[in-house]
C-alpha cells in the first residue's frame, strides 16, 4: 500500500513540472512575439525609407500637410509622407505605423542639376564682352553673352593662360535661367509658436511645430546653441557670434551679420544686406540669401568658406557701377552662388556653379564692367554626385541631402 | 538500544531527503535539456532561415543601390534558396523592387521597396 507522503510528493513534483511547462510555453511566446515585433519594427523602417523616395520619386510641387498612403497596394503598408518647406529648402518626412509601434523618417532633400546644366558660369547676355585678367580661371562649361569672351589689361596685369575659358561656350539669354520660390519664406509663420526669449540650448525637431523666436530689436546671437526647427527673426538686424552654435535654423532679417571666426550651419535671409566677416566657415548645407527691393548687398570677407548657396536677387537691375555682391580674396563659395539683377565683384573663387546678370571689377584705378581679375570659378572642383541645397532649375533631381530624423 | 534505533531512523530520512533532491533536480534537468532541444529543433531553424532571407535580400539591394545599372528580372540560386528580383518602373524617377525568396517551392520572405532612380 502506497503511504499519503508518496501522493503529496507526486503532486509537488507535478506541481514543479506544470509551473516550468507554463514558464516555458510563455517564454516561448514571448520569444516569439520579440522576434515578430523586431521582424514588424523592421518592415516598418524599410517602409518609412521607401515612403521617403516616394515622396522624392513623385512630387513635384509641396504638401504642408501630411498624405497618406499604401505603398505597395497590399493594404497593409501604410505610410503618411508629407512634404514641406523649409525656407528656400525642403524637408520630407514619411511615418509608417502599425498597430503601437511606429517608424519615422525626416530629411532635408538636396537637388542634383541634370548633366546637360553642370555648367560653370551663365553669364546673363548684357551685350558687354566677358574680359578676364590676371590669373583668372574658368573651368567647366560657360553660357556667355553674344560679344563674348576677351582678354583684358589692368593695373598692368595681362591674362595668364593659354585658353580663355577651359570647357565649352554656349551663347546666354538675357534673363537667368533660375527662379526664387518664396513660398516657403510665406509659410513659416503660419505654423509657428512664437516665443520672445533666445534659449541659451534649445533642439526643436521637425516633427514639432516651427519655433519662432522674434524680436523687434537687434539680436546678438551668442554663447547658445540651437538646432532644428527654428527661426529667428528680427526686425532690424541679427549679428551672429563665433561662441553661436547653430545647426539647420533659419535666420532672419533686414540685416544679418556674422562675425569673425563663426562656423555653424543655417539658412540666412536677409532683406536688405548680409555680411560675412573674415575667416567664417558656413557648414554644409547652409543657404545665404539676400532678396532685396532697394539696394541691397552681400559681402562674404576674405578667407571665409561657404558650403552651400548664396543668393542675390533685386526687383531691381543695377546701376552700371553699382556693386551688389562682393566675394573678396580668398574667400570661397562651394556650392552655387546667383546673382540676379546685380553686379558681382568676385575676388576669390567659386568652387562649383555661378549663374550672374552681370560682373563689375572696383579697383583702385578705376571701375571696369564685365572684368574678372584673379577670379577662379571651378565647375570640376565639385564632385558629380553633389546636391544642391535648393532648387532653382526646373529639371533639377531630388535626393537626400541630410537625415534629420 | 533503542537510541540507536533512532539515530539509525534519523540516518535513513536524511538519506532520503538527498535522494529526493537529487531526483527533483534530475527531472529538472531532463526537462531544461528537453525545452532547449525543443527551441533549438523547433523555433530557431524557422526563425534563422528568415533572418538569413532577409540577409541575402538587403544585400541584394544594398548593392542595387550603389550600382542600378543591373538586370531588372532575375532569379538565382544562393545558399539553398531561389531568389528572384523584379524591378518595375513606378514613376519616370522611381523604382518599386520586388524581392521573393523561396525554397523548394515554398515561400520563405517576400519585400518590396521604393528606390529613387539614378
Amino acid at each position: 500500500m502506497l503511504k499519503a507522503g508518496a501522493f503529496i510528493y507526486a503532486l509537488f513534483v507535478m506541481f514543479i513540472v506544470s509551473m516550468l511547462t507554463l514558464l516555458f510555453l510563455t517564454l516561448t511566446r514571448l520569444y516569439s512575439n520579440e522576434i515578430s515585433g523586431m521582424q514588424m519594427q523592421e518592415r516598418l523602417d524599410e517602409n518609412a525609407l521607401s515612403g521617403i523616395q516616394y515622396a522624392l520619386g513623385t512630387a513635384s510641387g509641396v504638401w504642408q500637410d501630411a498624405q497618406q498612403l499604401d505603398l505597395f497596394d497590399l493594404g497593409k503598408d501604410l505610410v503618411h509622407i508629407q512634404k514641406k518647406k523649409w525656407g528656400f529648402m525642403d524637408v520630407v518626412t514619411a511615418k509608417a505605423s502599425h498597430k503601437n509601434r511606429f517608424s519615422i523618417r525626416s530629411a532635408l532633400v538636396g537637388y542634383q542639376v541634370p548633366d546637360s546644366l553642370k555648367i560653370s558660369l551663365y553669364l546673363a547676355n548684357n551685350q558687354a564682352a566677358l574680359h578676364l585678367s590676371g590669373e583668372t580661371r574658368i573651368i567647366g562649361n560657360a553660357y556667355l553673352p553674344q560679344s563674348g569672351v576677351k582678354r583684358a589689361y589692368i593695373a598692368g596685369t595681362s591674362y595668364f593662360g593659354d585658353r580663355l575659358i577651359y570647357g565649352e561656350q554656349f551663347l546666354s539669354e538675357k534673363q537667368l535661367p533660375i527662379f526664387f520660390d518664396t513660398l516657403g519664406l510665406s509659410l513659416l509663420a503660419n505654423s509657428a509658436l512664437k516665443q520672445f526669449d533666445l534659449p541659451k540650448r534649445h533642439h526643436q525637431t521637425f516633427l514639432d511645430s516651427t519655433l519662432l523666436i522674434s524680436a523687434e530689436n537687434v539680436v546678438h546671437l551668442k554663447d547658445l546653441s540651437l538646432k532644428g526647427n527654428i527661426v529667428i527673426q528680427s526686425d532690424t538686424l541679427v549679428e551672429i557670434y563665433p561662441s553661436a552654435l547653430l545647426e539647420d535654423v533659419i535666420v532672419m532679417a533686414p540685416i544679418i551679420k556674422v562675425r569673425t571666426g563663426s562656423r555653424f550651419s543655417a539658412q540666412l535671409l536677409a532683406k536688405d544686406s548680409l555680411i560675412v566677416e573674415e575667416n567664417c566657415f558656413l557648414e554644409y548645407p547652409s543657404l545665404l540669401v539676400v532678396n532685396t527691393l532697394h539696394d541691397g548687398f552681400v559681402q562674404i570677407g576674405s578667407n571665409a568658406t561657404i558650403y552651400g548657396d548664396v543668393w542675390f536677387k533685386s526687383t531691381k537691375p543695377p546701376g552700371n557701377l553699382k556693386r551688389s555682391v562682393l566675394i573678396e580674396k580668398d574667400a570661397e563659395v562651394v556650392g552655387r552662388l546667383l546673382v540676379e539683377h546685380g553686379n558681382l565683384q568676385l575676388n576669390g573663387s567659386v568652387k562649383g556653379v555661378l549663374y550672374t546678370t552681370g560682373f563689375i571689377l572696383k579697383h583702385p584705378v578705376g571701375t571696369y564692367k564685365n572684368h574678372l581679375l584673379d577670379a577662379r570659378i571651378d565647375r570640376s572642383s565639385l564632385w558629380s554626385d553633389y546636391l544642391f541645397v535648393a532648387k532653382v532649375v526646373e529639371h533639377d533631381k531630388p535626393n537626400i541631402l541630410k537625415w534629420l530624423h | 538500544m533503542a537510541a540507536l534505533e533512532r539515530l539509525h531512523k534519523a540516518k535513513l530520512r536524511g538519506f532520503s531527503l538527498v535522494e529526493n533532491l537529487i531526483a527533483i533536480v534530475l527531472v529538472l534537468l531532463v526537462f531544461i535539456g528537453a525545452s532547449t532541444a525543443f527551441v533549438t529543433f523547433s523555433l530557431v531553424p524557422k526563425y534563422s532561415k528568415e533572418f538569413r532571407a532577409q540577409t541575402l535580400i538587403e544585400i541584394d539591394y544594398k548593392s542595387l543601390k550603389i550600382n542600378q545599372a543591373q538586370a531588372y528580372t532575375y532569379v538565382k540560386q544562393t545558399e539553398g534558396f531561389e531568389l528572384s528580383r523584379k524591378i518595375e518602373l513606378a514613376h519616370p524617377s522611381l523604382l518599386k523592387v520586388n524581392y521573393r525568396l523561396t525554397q523548394q517551392d515554398q515561400l520563405v520572405l517576400e519585400k518590396n521597396y521604393y528606390l529613387l532612380k539614378k
